[in-house]
């Protein structure tokens, strides 16, 4: 024990990052399958989707950005593909950060949308709207006055499914993506103004912020990081690459515990040897 | 003149907020269009603003560039990339040009992933550093973190079902309870705020306090 601790005390950066890269790409290489069970919040998300009937808007904020793609992205594309087996469900994307429309498009480009639905009809593409939460608050108040055209340039006067969809009285549901503290914008402007049932995917570190809305009835539910990825990937029977990371991310949490169980072993063992 | 500019500041900080505000009370058409406006102007300065922000970096970086401070290669790699993007962006008329998405994933994409990623690292490296439980209420933490680890990755579960339900009570009466404190306290903050600024008691907005 006392040597393990030596050349952990001399090299650990280089061990621990040496264990961490092993713990993450064991199982990316051969998964071990483990089962994805799923959490309160997720179910939340997915009654609330499965309970739209022909005709509800829902609107998906695409806030997704490099950084986060690895925990935001895979939930995504889970709701997109979702809310396009929805028979009759209108799906309006926008988003306030200014990498939105290019994961807007590549999304909707792997759920193959444009082959699926008709364009203006079943969906519409806003793009990225400048000025966080004042575009958000004029979406809510009346989308035609603060836009004229879609993310491609297109009059929204001349797509048929805006021609129903004004102001967020017309919004069945808000599912906004972030990582970021825009996540607030939805629930002042769309929830606390007119209603608006809203939810959210969310990168871990926003998660605790968000549950104590969850846990107060104000949003319907929250899609937690890559778990909550992977969990909405079970339950649209859709095995995608956040179900394939669970492992990985399992086995790095259990290194951290590992390390802090560790560390605090060797404090103790210090103590013993002075006294 | 820059009096008769900041009463001027002053009348426009009371007006708009105030505007906004009836307008969420009253449900009059009039105030409803004029309050629609004032919200699509924030929307245009907003969008401004990221010109103001292109051009002051230019201006800074420009500045590191030609006086050779320290590190100034940086940000010509700065000032090179952005034109690129915006060249590329002008030229092909989208950000979603297949030209466009191309320097976006095989640049952007890994390099931002990256540094995302390496956090994971650090955190290893810091759980074995600094998580000491060197009194009882850092103990209590250290446990209440295991727990919420062990409810958030199926591991957890596979060990022992027990396992998460612990890490759920801590996650919704500790955590959820802490939280919402901390909200409620920050809403309460942001109202007194606005009600300094709405009555002129707040002088950061026009050009910071004296």
């Amino acid at each position: 024990m006392m040597i393990f601790r030596e050349l952990l005390s001399r090299n650990y950066k280089q061990i621990i990052y040496l264990a961490l890269f092993l713990a993450l790409a064991i199982p990316l290489v051969n998964p071990i399958g483990l089962p994805v069970p799923v959490q309160k919040t997720t179910m939340g998300v997915y009654n609330k989707i499965e309970s739209l009937k022909p005709g509800d808007v829902a609107v998906v904020g695409s806030n997704i950005g490099a950084a986060i793609y690895a925990e935001v992205y895979p939930q995504y594309i889970a709701i997109l593909e979702h809310l396009f087996r929805k028979e009759g469900v209108k799906v309006l994307l926008v988003g306030h950060g200014t990498e939105a429309p290019i994961w807007a498009e590549k999304a909707l480009n792997e759920i193959n949308a444009y082959g699926r639905k008709t364009y203006g009809a079943d969906f519409v593409h806003l793009g990225y709207i400048a000025g966080e939460e004042a575009a958000v608050a004029g979406l809510c108040r009346d989308i035609h006055a603060l836009l004229k055209v879609d993310y491609k340039g297109r009059p929204l006067t001349d797509l048929p499914m805006m021609k129903n969809i004004k102001s967020a009285k017309d919004f069945t549901i808000v599912m906004d993506f972030t990582a970021s503290a825009d996540s607030q914008y939805w629930l002042n402007q769309a929830y606390a103004t007119y209603g608006t049932a809203v939810g959210f995917g969310l990168t871990a570190i926003k998660v605790p912020d968000a549950y104590a809305y969850y846990t107060a009835g104000q949003i319907f539910g929250i899609l937690e990081s890559l778990s909550g990825a992977a969990q909405y990937e079970v339950l649209i029977r859709r095995p995608g690459m956040a179900a394939q990371g669970m492992d990985a991310q399992s086995l790095a949490h259990l290194l951290y515990i590992a390390l802090m169980v560790l560390c605090n072993a060797f404090v103790v063992m210090e103590r013993r040897v002075k006294k | 003149m820059a009096g008769v500019w900041r009463k001027i500041a002053s009348v426009v900080l009371l007006v708009a907020p105030a505007i906004i505000l009836f307008d969420f009370a009253l449900k009059n058409p009039t105030l409803q269009s004029v309050a629609t406006d004032l919200n699509n102007w924030a929307v245009v300065v907003g969008a401004f603003a990221l010109g103001i922000g292109a051009y002051s970096l230019v201006l800074r970086h420009g500045r590191m560039i030609s006086k050779r401070r320290p590190e100034w290669p940086y940000s010509i790699m700065l000032l090179l990339t952005m034109f690129t993007f915006i060249v590329t962006g002008l030229v092909t008329g989208s950000i979603t040009s297949p030209q466009y998405n191309w320097i976006y994933t095989a640049i952007v994409m890994p390099v931002s992933s990256t540094l995302y990623g390496m956090n994971a690292f650090f955190i290893a490296s810091a759980s074995y550093r600094a998580f000491k439980a060197k009194s009882w209420e850092a103990l209590v933490l250290l446990v209440a973190a295991i727990f919420l680890m062990l409810k958030n990755a199926p591991i957890g579960g596979v060990i022992s079902p027990v396992l998460p339900q612990i890490g759920g009570i801590i996650w919704d009466f500790a955590g959820a309870t802490g939280m919402r404190a901390l909200l409620i306290g920050i809403g309460i903050g942001t109202l007194a705020l606005g009600l300094r600024v709405i009555i002129g008691q707040e002088k950061t907005p026009l050009g910071g306090a004296e």
